[in-house]
Protein backbone atom coordinates (compact mmCIF):
# COMPACT_ATOMS: atom_id res chain seq x y z
CA UNK A 1 0.00 0.00 0.00
CA UNK A 2 2.49 2.44 0.72
CA UNK A 3 4.39 1.61 -2.35
CA UNK A 4 1.80 2.32 -4.41
CA UNK A 5 0.68 5.51 -2.42
CA UNK A 6 4.50 6.63 -3.52
CA UNK A 7 3.90 6.16 -7.04
CA UNK A 8 0.69 7.95 -7.09
CA UNK A 9 2.71 10.83 -5.24
CA UNK A 10 5.98 10.67 -7.68
CA UNK A 11 3.18 10.67 -10.95
CA UNK A 12 1.69 13.71 -9.35
CA UNK A 13 5.11 15.41 -9.20
CA UNK A 14 5.82 14.26 -12.80
CA UNK A 15 2.84 16.03 -13.77
CA UNK A 16 2.13 19.09 -11.61
CA UNK A 17 4.32 21.03 -13.89
CA UNK A 18 2.39 20.39 -17.11
CA UNK A 19 -1.23 21.00 -15.51
CA UNK A 20 0.52 24.12 -14.25
CA UNK A 21 1.94 25.30 -18.11
CA UNK A 22 -1.84 24.21 -19.70
CA UNK A 23 -3.39 26.56 -21.63
CA UNK A 24 -6.19 28.09 -19.66
CA UNK A 25 -9.68 28.90 -20.30
CA UNK A 26 -10.97 32.24 -20.97
CA UNK A 27 -14.79 33.27 -21.48
CA UNK A 28 -15.43 36.68 -20.56
CA UNK A 29 -17.64 39.65 -21.89
CA UNK A 30 -18.47 43.22 -21.10
CA UNK A 31 -21.63 45.90 -22.50
CA UNK A 32 -20.02 48.11 -25.02
CA UNK A 33 -21.34 51.06 -27.36
CA UNK A 34 -22.32 50.43 -30.88
CA UNK A 35 -19.29 51.86 -31.92
CA UNK A 36 -16.55 51.21 -29.41
CA UNK A 37 -13.37 51.86 -29.58
CA UNK A 38 -12.03 48.42 -29.01
CA UNK A 39 -7.80 47.38 -28.61
CA UNK A 40 -6.87 43.77 -28.40
CA UNK A 41 -2.82 42.81 -28.24
CA UNK A 42 -1.90 39.02 -28.62
CA UNK A 43 1.59 38.12 -29.54
CA UNK A 44 0.86 34.29 -30.81
CA UNK A 45 -1.63 32.10 -31.33
CA UNK A 46 -4.90 32.14 -33.68
CA UNK A 47 -7.38 35.03 -32.93
CA UNK A 48 -10.91 34.56 -34.88
CA UNK A 49 -12.91 38.00 -34.76
CA UNK A 50 -16.39 38.60 -35.70
CA UNK A 51 -19.16 41.05 -35.63
CA UNK A 52 -21.96 40.77 -32.81
CA UNK A 53 -25.66 40.74 -32.37
CA UNK A 54 -25.49 42.89 -29.58
CA UNK A 55 -23.33 45.67 -28.23
CA UNK A 56 -21.13 43.48 -26.14
CA UNK A 57 -17.51 42.51 -26.26
CA UNK A 58 -17.12 38.84 -25.86
CA UNK A 59 -13.81 36.60 -25.66
CA UNK A 60 -13.69 32.92 -25.54
CA UNK A 61 -11.17 30.06 -25.78
CA UNK A 62 -8.07 29.64 -24.13
CA UNK A 63 -5.02 31.41 -23.44
CA UNK A 64 -1.22 31.08 -24.17
CA UNK A 65 0.48 28.68 -21.67
CA UNK A 66 2.89 31.05 -21.10
CA UNK A 67 0.94 34.00 -20.00
CA UNK A 68 0.66 35.21 -17.31
CA UNK A 69 -3.43 35.87 -17.57
CA UNK A 70 -5.21 38.78 -19.23
CA UNK A 71 -6.53 42.19 -18.96
CA UNK A 72 -9.77 43.47 -19.83
CA UNK A 73 -10.97 46.84 -19.40
CA UNK A 74 -13.54 48.70 -20.62
CA UNK A 75 -15.52 52.04 -20.06
CA UNK A 76 -16.16 55.36 -21.98
CA UNK A 77 -16.42 53.76 -24.91
CA UNK A 78 -12.68 52.40 -25.01
CA UNK A 79 -12.41 48.80 -24.37
CA UNK A 80 -9.00 46.62 -24.54
CA UNK A 81 -7.76 43.30 -23.95
CA UNK A 82 -4.94 42.32 -23.65
CA UNK A 83 -2.48 39.11 -22.67
CA UNK A 84 -0.08 39.69 -20.44
CA UNK A 85 3.29 38.00 -19.84
CA UNK A 86 5.85 37.52 -17.55
CA UNK A 87 8.44 40.37 -17.90
CA UNK A 88 11.23 38.29 -18.47
CA UNK A 89 9.26 37.52 -21.87
CA UNK A 90 10.59 40.34 -22.92
CA UNK A 91 12.99 40.03 -25.93
CA UNK A 92 11.79 36.37 -26.22
CA UNK A 93 11.60 34.91 -29.66
CA UNK A 94 7.46 34.60 -30.18
CA UNK A 95 7.60 32.32 -32.91
CA UNK A 96 9.11 29.65 -30.10
CA UNK A 97 7.14 27.25 -28.08
CA UNK A 98 3.21 25.43 -28.72
CA UNK A 99 0.09 27.44 -30.05
CA UNK A 100 -0.32 30.09 -28.19
CA UNK A 101 -3.63 31.62 -27.36
CA UNK A 102 -7.01 30.39 -29.11
CA UNK A 103 -9.60 33.10 -29.22
CA UNK A 104 -12.84 33.84 -30.40
CA UNK A 105 -13.79 37.43 -30.02
CA UNK A 106 -17.14 39.27 -30.79
CA UNK A 107 -17.15 42.96 -30.88
CA UNK A 108 -20.36 45.00 -32.12
CA UNK A 109 -20.21 45.93 -36.39
CA UNK A 110 -19.54 49.17 -36.12
CA UNK A 111 -16.61 49.00 -33.90
CA UNK A 112 -13.10 50.55 -34.76
CA UNK A 113 -10.80 47.94 -33.86
CA UNK A 114 -7.47 47.83 -33.67
CA UNK A 115 -5.43 44.48 -33.16
CA UNK A 116 -1.62 44.08 -32.69
CA UNK A 117 0.05 41.22 -32.42
CA UNK A 118 3.64 39.29 -33.44
CA UNK A 119 3.02 35.45 -34.15
CA UNK A 120 -0.50 35.59 -34.23
CA UNK A 121 -2.98 34.80 -37.47
CA UNK A 122 -5.78 36.74 -37.70
CA UNK A 123 -9.01 36.23 -38.92
CA UNK A 124 -10.98 39.41 -38.66
CA UNK A 125 -14.35 40.05 -40.55
CA UNK A 126 -17.21 42.36 -41.13
CA UNK A 127 -16.22 45.30 -38.94
CA UNK A 128 -17.73 48.70 -40.49
CA UNK A 129 -16.30 51.05 -38.22
CA UNK A 130 -12.91 50.81 -39.07
CA UNK A 131 -9.60 48.19 -38.84
CA UNK A 132 -6.00 48.22 -37.94
CA UNK A 133 -4.41 44.92 -37.44
CA UNK A 134 -1.01 44.60 -37.64
CA UNK A 135 0.77 41.42 -37.10
CA UNK A 136 4.77 40.70 -37.50
CA UNK A 137 5.24 37.08 -38.54
CA UNK A 138 1.44 36.01 -38.39
CA UNK A 139 -0.83 35.96 -41.37
CA UNK A 140 -3.93 38.39 -41.62
CA UNK A 141 -7.63 37.28 -43.54
CA UNK A 142 -9.56 40.51 -43.41
CA UNK A 143 -12.86 40.26 -45.22
CA UNK A 144 -15.70 42.85 -45.43
CA UNK A 145 -14.43 45.75 -43.43
CA UNK A 146 -15.09 49.10 -44.19
CA UNK A 147 -14.32 52.44 -42.96
CA UNK A 148 -10.49 52.78 -42.74
CA UNK A 149 -8.98 49.74 -43.47
CA UNK A 150 -4.96 49.14 -42.22
CA UNK A 151 -3.53 45.89 -42.94
CA UNK A 152 -0.08 45.29 -42.45
CA UNK A 153 2.47 42.56 -41.88
CA UNK A 154 6.26 41.43 -41.60
CA UNK A 155 6.84 38.76 -42.61
CA UNK A 156 3.04 37.22 -42.65
CA UNK A 157 0.62 36.81 -45.65
CA UNK A 158 -2.53 39.41 -45.90
CA UNK A 159 -5.60 37.96 -47.94
CA UNK A 160 -8.25 40.80 -48.22
CA UNK A 161 -11.68 39.83 -49.19
CA UNK A 162 -14.70 42.27 -50.21
CA UNK A 163 -12.99 45.26 -48.02
CA UNK A 164 -13.94 48.92 -48.81
CA UNK A 165 -13.74 52.22 -48.16
CA UNK A 166 -9.89 53.58 -47.88
CA UNK A 167 -8.20 50.68 -47.12
CA UNK A 168 -3.53 49.98 -46.85
CA UNK A 169 -1.98 46.95 -47.13
CA UNK A 170 1.55 46.86 -47.30
CA UNK A 171 4.13 43.71 -45.72
CA UNK A 172 7.87 43.90 -45.64
CA UNK A 173 8.19 40.15 -47.08
CA UNK A 174 4.54 38.41 -46.97
CA UNK A 175 2.63 38.21 -50.02
CA UNK A 176 -0.55 40.05 -50.34
CA UNK A 177 -3.62 38.84 -52.37
CA UNK A 178 -6.63 40.90 -52.62
CA UNK A 179 -10.26 39.83 -53.79
CA UNK A 180 -13.37 42.55 -54.50
CA UNK A 181 -11.54 45.68 -53.04
CA UNK A 182 -13.93 48.86 -53.82
CA UNK A 183 -12.73 52.83 -52.43
CA UNK A 184 -9.22 54.02 -52.51
CA UNK A 185 -6.60 51.07 -51.59
CA UNK A 186 -3.20 51.07 -51.62
CA UNK A 187 -0.78 48.50 -52.08
CA UNK A 188 3.27 48.63 -50.83
CA UNK A 189 5.46 45.96 -50.17
CA UNK A 190 9.26 45.63 -50.47
CA UNK A 191 10.12 41.67 -51.44
CA UNK A 192 6.41 40.48 -51.11
CA UNK A 193 4.07 39.64 -54.11
CA UNK A 194 1.16 41.00 -54.72
CA UNK A 195 -1.56 39.77 -56.42
CA UNK A 196 -5.25 41.91 -56.42
CA UNK A 197 -8.62 41.62 -58.20
CA UNK A 198 -9.86 44.52 -57.21
CA UNK A 199 -12.65 47.80 -58.41
CA UNK A 200 -11.09 50.20 -56.26
CA UNK A 201 -11.64 53.67 -58.02
CA UNK A 202 -8.33 54.88 -56.79
CA UNK A 203 -5.18 52.27 -56.63
CA UNK A 204 -1.65 52.76 -55.80
CA UNK A 205 1.02 50.03 -56.10
CA UNK A 206 4.26 50.63 -54.72
CA UNK A 207 6.80 47.29 -54.59
CA UNK A 208 10.65 47.64 -54.36
CA UNK A 209 11.27 44.03 -55.11
CA UNK A 210 8.47 41.93 -54.89
CA UNK A 211 6.16 41.28 -58.72
CA UNK A 212 2.64 42.28 -58.38
CA UNK A 213 -0.14 41.05 -60.69
CA UNK A 214 -3.16 43.64 -60.79
CA UNK A 215 -6.53 42.86 -62.36
CA UNK A 216 -8.22 46.32 -62.04
CA UNK A 217 -11.65 47.13 -63.12
CA UNK A 218 -13.70 51.20 -63.44
CA UNK A 219 -10.34 52.02 -61.77
CA UNK A 220 -9.97 55.98 -62.53
CA UNK A 221 -6.67 56.90 -60.78
CA UNK A 222 -3.79 54.30 -60.83
CA UNK A 223 -0.37 54.74 -59.27
CA UNK A 224 2.32 52.49 -59.59
CA UNK A 225 6.10 52.28 -58.61
CA UNK A 226 8.95 49.63 -58.78
CA UNK A 227 12.48 49.24 -58.06
CA UNK A 228 13.24 45.45 -59.14
CA UNK A 229 9.63 44.09 -59.23
CA UNK A 230 7.87 43.39 -62.30
CA UNK A 231 4.44 44.84 -62.44
CA UNK A 232 1.29 43.69 -64.84
CA UNK A 233 -1.55 45.57 -64.40
CA UNK A 234 -4.83 44.89 -66.44
CA UNK A 235 -7.11 47.88 -66.35
CA UNK A 236 -11.23 46.89 -67.59
CA UNK A 237 -13.74 49.38 -68.10
CA UNK A 238 -11.59 52.49 -67.78
CA UNK A 239 -11.60 54.90 -70.86
CA UNK A 240 -10.15 57.90 -69.49
CA UNK A 241 -7.88 56.74 -66.50
CA UNK A 242 -4.77 58.59 -64.64
CA UNK A 243 -2.23 57.21 -64.63
CA UNK A 244 1.44 57.27 -63.14
CA UNK A 245 4.30 55.23 -63.00
CA UNK A 246 7.70 54.67 -62.84
CA UNK A 247 10.24 52.26 -62.02
CA UNK A 248 13.60 51.21 -62.25
CA UNK A 249 14.65 48.21 -63.53
CA UNK A 250 11.68 46.11 -62.95
CA UNK A 251 9.16 46.02 -66.18
CA UNK A 252 6.23 47.27 -66.13
CA UNK A 253 3.15 46.08 -68.55
CA UNK A 254 -0.15 47.34 -68.89
CA UNK A 255 -2.75 46.87 -70.92
CA UNK A 256 -6.02 48.94 -71.16
CA UNK A 257 -8.95 49.02 -72.71
CA UNK A 258 -9.45 49.47 -76.95
CA UNK A 259 -11.01 52.53 -76.58
CA UNK A 260 -8.90 54.16 -74.52
CA UNK A 261 -8.85 58.18 -74.36
CA UNK A 262 -5.77 59.33 -72.96
CA UNK A 263 -2.11 61.13 -73.82
CA UNK A 264 0.62 58.55 -73.62
CA UNK A 265 3.98 59.92 -72.26
CA UNK A 266 6.36 57.26 -71.77
CA UNK A 267 10.13 57.60 -71.11
CA UNK A 268 12.96 54.89 -70.99
CA UNK A 269 16.09 57.26 -69.80
CA UNK A 270 18.69 54.09 -70.02
CA UNK A 271 18.56 51.14 -71.26
CA UNK A 272 14.67 50.09 -70.59
CA UNK A 273 12.55 49.29 -73.84
CA UNK A 274 9.16 50.47 -74.58
CA UNK A 275 7.22 48.29 -76.85
CA UNK A 276 3.52 49.34 -77.90
CA UNK A 277 0.83 47.23 -79.37
CA UNK A 278 -1.42 49.68 -78.68
CA UNK A 279 -0.95 52.42 -81.73
CA UNK A 280 1.33 52.74 -84.18
CA UNK A 281 3.27 55.09 -82.98
CA UNK A 282 6.99 53.78 -82.35
CA UNK A 283 9.42 55.33 -79.24
CA UNK A 284 12.02 57.38 -80.67
CA UNK A 285 15.19 57.89 -79.60
CA UNK A 286 17.27 60.81 -78.17
CA UNK A 287 20.27 62.06 -80.66
CA UNK A 288 22.86 62.41 -77.95
CA UNK A 289 21.40 60.31 -75.02
CA UNK A 290 20.43 56.75 -74.36
CA UNK A 291 16.58 58.07 -73.19
CA UNK A 292 14.16 56.91 -75.76
CA UNK A 293 10.17 58.84 -76.07
CA UNK A 294 6.79 57.45 -76.98
CA UNK A 295 4.05 60.63 -76.66
CA UNK A 296 0.78 59.76 -78.36
CA UNK A 297 -2.83 60.30 -78.07
CA UNK A 298 -6.03 57.91 -78.39
CA UNK A 299 -9.73 59.57 -78.79
CA UNK A 300 -10.03 62.72 -77.00
CA UNK A 301 -6.63 62.33 -74.99
CA UNK A 302 -9.12 62.88 -71.54
CA UNK A 303 -6.91 60.62 -69.67
CA UNK A 304 -3.45 60.43 -69.20
CA UNK A 305 -0.46 57.43 -69.18
CA UNK A 306 2.67 59.00 -67.53
CA UNK A 307 5.37 56.61 -67.50
CA UNK A 308 8.84 56.50 -66.66
CA UNK A 309 11.87 53.99 -66.71
CA UNK A 310 15.58 53.70 -65.91
CA UNK A 311 16.30 49.75 -67.16
CA UNK A 312 13.26 48.43 -67.08
CA UNK A 313 11.13 47.43 -70.12
CA UNK A 314 7.59 49.07 -70.54
CA UNK A 315 4.91 47.52 -72.51
CA UNK A 316 1.83 48.56 -73.72
CA UNK A 317 -0.95 46.34 -74.78
CA UNK A 318 -4.73 46.59 -75.80
CA UNK A 319 -6.99 44.03 -73.73
CA UNK B 1 -8.95 90.20 -103.65
CA UNK B 2 -7.38 87.50 -100.35
CA UNK B 3 -3.78 87.50 -99.91
CA UNK B 4 -3.98 84.07 -102.33
CA UNK B 5 -4.58 86.05 -105.09
CA UNK B 6 -1.15 87.16 -104.65
CA UNK B 7 0.52 83.84 -105.33
CA UNK B 8 1.39 82.82 -108.69
CA UNK B 9 -0.26 79.49 -109.52
CA UNK B 10 2.36 76.63 -109.24
CA UNK B 11 3.93 75.03 -112.15
CA UNK B 12 4.19 71.48 -112.51
CA UNK B 13 7.80 71.97 -111.62
CA UNK B 14 6.71 73.76 -108.51
CA UNK B 15 4.52 70.50 -107.36
CA UNK B 16 7.44 68.44 -108.48
CA UNK B 17 9.33 69.77 -106.00
CA UNK B 18 6.63 70.19 -103.21
CA UNK B 19 6.18 66.51 -103.70
CA UNK B 20 9.54 65.67 -103.64
CA UNK B 21 10.20 68.12 -100.59
CA UNK B 22 7.40 65.97 -98.87
CA UNK B 23 8.53 62.95 -99.36
CA UNK B 24 12.31 63.54 -97.84
CA UNK B 25 12.62 62.59 -93.84
CA UNK B 26 11.66 64.82 -91.60
CA UNK B 27 15.16 64.37 -89.60
CA UNK B 28 18.41 62.84 -90.78
CA UNK B 29 20.63 60.93 -88.84
CA UNK B 30 24.09 61.34 -89.84
CA UNK B 31 26.12 57.89 -91.21
CA UNK B 32 27.87 57.44 -87.99
CA UNK B 33 27.88 58.53 -84.44
CA UNK B 34 29.68 61.84 -84.51
CA UNK B 35 29.23 62.56 -80.58
CA UNK B 36 32.65 61.16 -79.52
CA UNK B 37 34.91 63.28 -82.15
CA UNK B 38 32.43 66.62 -80.77
CA UNK B 39 32.75 66.08 -77.27
CA UNK B 40 36.60 65.06 -77.66
CA UNK B 41 36.63 69.05 -79.19
CA UNK B 42 34.46 70.65 -76.21
CA UNK B 43 35.68 72.61 -73.91
CA UNK B 44 35.36 71.53 -69.71
CA UNK B 45 31.71 71.43 -69.35
CA UNK B 46 30.61 74.12 -67.08
CA UNK B 47 27.76 73.87 -64.60
CA UNK B 48 24.70 75.41 -67.17
CA UNK B 49 21.17 75.80 -66.74
CA UNK B 50 19.24 73.50 -68.57
CA UNK B 51 16.00 74.94 -70.11
CA UNK B 52 13.92 72.57 -67.64
CA UNK B 53 15.55 73.78 -65.25
CA UNK B 54 13.23 76.53 -63.59
CA UNK B 55 10.60 73.26 -63.30
CA UNK B 56 13.43 71.15 -61.64
CA UNK B 57 14.00 73.97 -59.04
CA UNK B 58 10.59 74.50 -58.51
CA UNK B 59 10.08 70.28 -57.82
CA UNK B 60 12.95 70.31 -55.73
CA UNK B 61 12.04 73.41 -54.15
CA UNK B 62 8.76 71.87 -53.10
CA UNK B 63 10.01 69.20 -52.00
CA UNK B 64 12.20 70.84 -49.71
CA UNK B 65 10.10 73.68 -48.51
CA UNK B 66 7.17 70.99 -48.21
CA UNK B 67 9.91 68.43 -45.85
CA UNK B 68 10.41 72.12 -44.09
CA UNK B 69 6.84 73.40 -43.46
CA UNK B 70 5.21 69.89 -42.52
CA UNK B 71 7.73 67.56 -41.48
CA UNK B 72 4.84 65.22 -41.13
CA UNK B 73 4.59 65.00 -45.13
CA UNK B 74 7.89 64.18 -45.99
CA UNK B 75 9.94 60.94 -44.43
CA UNK B 76 9.33 60.73 -40.63
CA UNK B 77 11.31 63.04 -38.57
CA UNK B 78 12.79 65.21 -41.57
CA UNK B 79 14.29 68.05 -40.04
CA UNK B 80 14.77 71.29 -41.95
CA UNK B 81 16.92 71.62 -43.99
CA UNK B 82 19.03 74.94 -44.56
CA UNK B 83 17.46 77.15 -47.30
CA UNK B 84 20.88 77.58 -48.35
CA UNK B 85 21.07 74.17 -49.39
CA UNK B 86 18.75 75.57 -52.57
CA UNK B 87 21.90 77.11 -53.85
CA UNK B 88 23.58 73.69 -54.40
CA UNK B 89 25.31 73.60 -57.49
CA UNK B 90 22.29 71.12 -59.05
CA UNK B 91 18.98 69.92 -58.06
CA UNK B 92 19.89 66.49 -57.63
CA UNK B 93 22.70 67.20 -55.32
CA UNK B 94 20.59 69.21 -53.18
CA UNK B 95 18.08 66.04 -52.84
CA UNK B 96 21.15 64.11 -52.13
CA UNK B 97 22.45 66.43 -49.43
CA UNK B 98 19.02 66.33 -47.21
CA UNK B 99 18.59 62.46 -47.89
CA UNK B 100 21.62 61.51 -46.91
CA UNK B 101 22.23 63.11 -44.24
CA UNK B 102 18.67 61.94 -42.71
CA UNK B 103 19.31 58.74 -43.90
CA UNK B 104 22.86 58.47 -42.01
CA UNK B 105 21.14 60.01 -38.71
CA UNK B 106 18.36 57.55 -38.99
CA UNK B 107 21.02 54.52 -39.47
CA UNK B 108 23.00 56.25 -36.39
CA UNK B 109 19.46 55.51 -34.17
CA UNK B 110 19.39 51.74 -35.08
CA UNK B 111 20.93 49.43 -32.04
CA UNK B 112 20.73 46.32 -34.02
CA UNK B 113 22.70 44.80 -37.12
CA UNK B 114 20.54 42.93 -39.66
CA UNK B 115 22.00 41.54 -42.69
CA UNK B 116 18.58 41.44 -44.46
CA UNK B 117 18.22 45.21 -43.69
CA UNK B 118 21.91 45.58 -44.98
CA UNK B 119 21.02 43.68 -48.44
CA UNK B 120 17.81 45.86 -48.56
CA UNK B 121 19.57 49.45 -48.53
CA UNK B 122 22.39 47.97 -50.89
CA UNK B 123 19.02 47.60 -53.35
CA UNK B 124 17.85 51.20 -52.85
CA UNK B 125 21.61 52.19 -53.17
CA UNK B 126 21.53 50.49 -56.27
CA UNK B 127 18.33 51.87 -57.60
CA UNK B 128 19.74 55.55 -56.75
CA UNK B 129 23.12 54.76 -58.45
CA UNK B 130 21.12 53.78 -61.84
CA UNK B 131 18.68 56.94 -61.43
CA UNK B 132 21.67 58.94 -60.70
CA UNK B 133 23.51 57.86 -63.99
CA UNK B 134 20.40 58.57 -65.66
CA UNK B 135 20.63 61.88 -64.07
CA UNK B 136 24.32 62.44 -65.12
CA UNK B 137 22.97 62.36 -69.13
CA UNK B 138 19.48 64.21 -68.23
CA UNK B 139 20.66 66.85 -65.25
CA UNK B 140 17.77 68.27 -63.24
CA UNK B 141 15.14 65.91 -65.23
CA UNK B 142 12.05 66.40 -62.86
CA UNK B 143 10.69 63.04 -63.74
CA UNK B 144 14.15 61.59 -62.49
CA UNK B 145 14.64 63.99 -59.39
CA UNK B 146 11.17 62.77 -58.33
CA UNK B 147 12.20 58.86 -58.78
CA UNK B 148 15.34 59.73 -56.79
CA UNK B 149 13.36 61.35 -54.37
CA UNK B 150 10.89 58.50 -53.82
CA UNK B 151 13.85 55.88 -53.19
CA UNK B 152 14.93 58.12 -50.62
CA UNK B 153 11.52 58.14 -48.98
CA UNK B 154 10.98 54.57 -49.05
CA UNK B 155 14.64 54.03 -47.25
CA UNK B 156 14.16 56.42 -45.09
CA UNK B 157 10.25 55.10 -44.21
CA UNK B 158 11.82 51.65 -44.18
CA UNK B 159 14.07 52.79 -41.63
CA UNK B 160 11.75 54.58 -39.33
CA UNK B 161 9.77 51.22 -39.02
CA UNK B 162 12.89 49.78 -38.26
CA UNK B 163 13.57 52.54 -35.39
CA UNK B 164 10.06 52.11 -34.42
CA UNK B 165 9.82 48.66 -33.66
CA UNK B 166 11.31 46.81 -30.71
CA UNK B 167 14.91 45.35 -31.71
CA UNK B 168 13.30 41.46 -31.37
CA UNK B 169 11.05 42.22 -33.88
CA UNK B 170 13.23 43.97 -36.10
CA UNK B 171 15.10 40.91 -36.79
CA UNK B 172 12.41 39.80 -38.46
CA UNK B 173 13.08 42.08 -41.07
Amino acid sequence: MKAILNKNALLLCLLLPFAASAQEPIDESRSVSANERISIEVMRGTVRIRPSDDNVFRVRGTIDEDAEGYTLESENGFTSFEIDYPRSSRGRNWSDGDDGSQLEIEIPQGSELEFEGVSVDVDVMGITGGSEISTVNGDIIASELGNFVHLAAVNGEIDSRNNSGRIDISTVNGEVTDNGSTGRIEYSTINGEIRANSSATEVSISTVNGEADFRLSGTQVLELSTVNGDIDVRLADSLSPRIDGSTVSGDLRLALEPAISASFDISANSGGDIENDFSDERPSRDRYGPRKHLNFSTGTGAGSVNITTISGDIELVPL
Amino acid sequence: MNDRDDIAPHSSDDDALDLAIQALPRSQNPARDLWPALQAQLPPRRARRAPWSWAAAAVVAALVLSIWIRPDLGPSSVTAPPLAQLDSPTAEHSLLNVYETQKASQMATLNFSNPSVSRQLAIWDGAVQQVRGALSYYPEEPRLLRQLDRLYRQQLSYLETLAMVDPQVAAYY
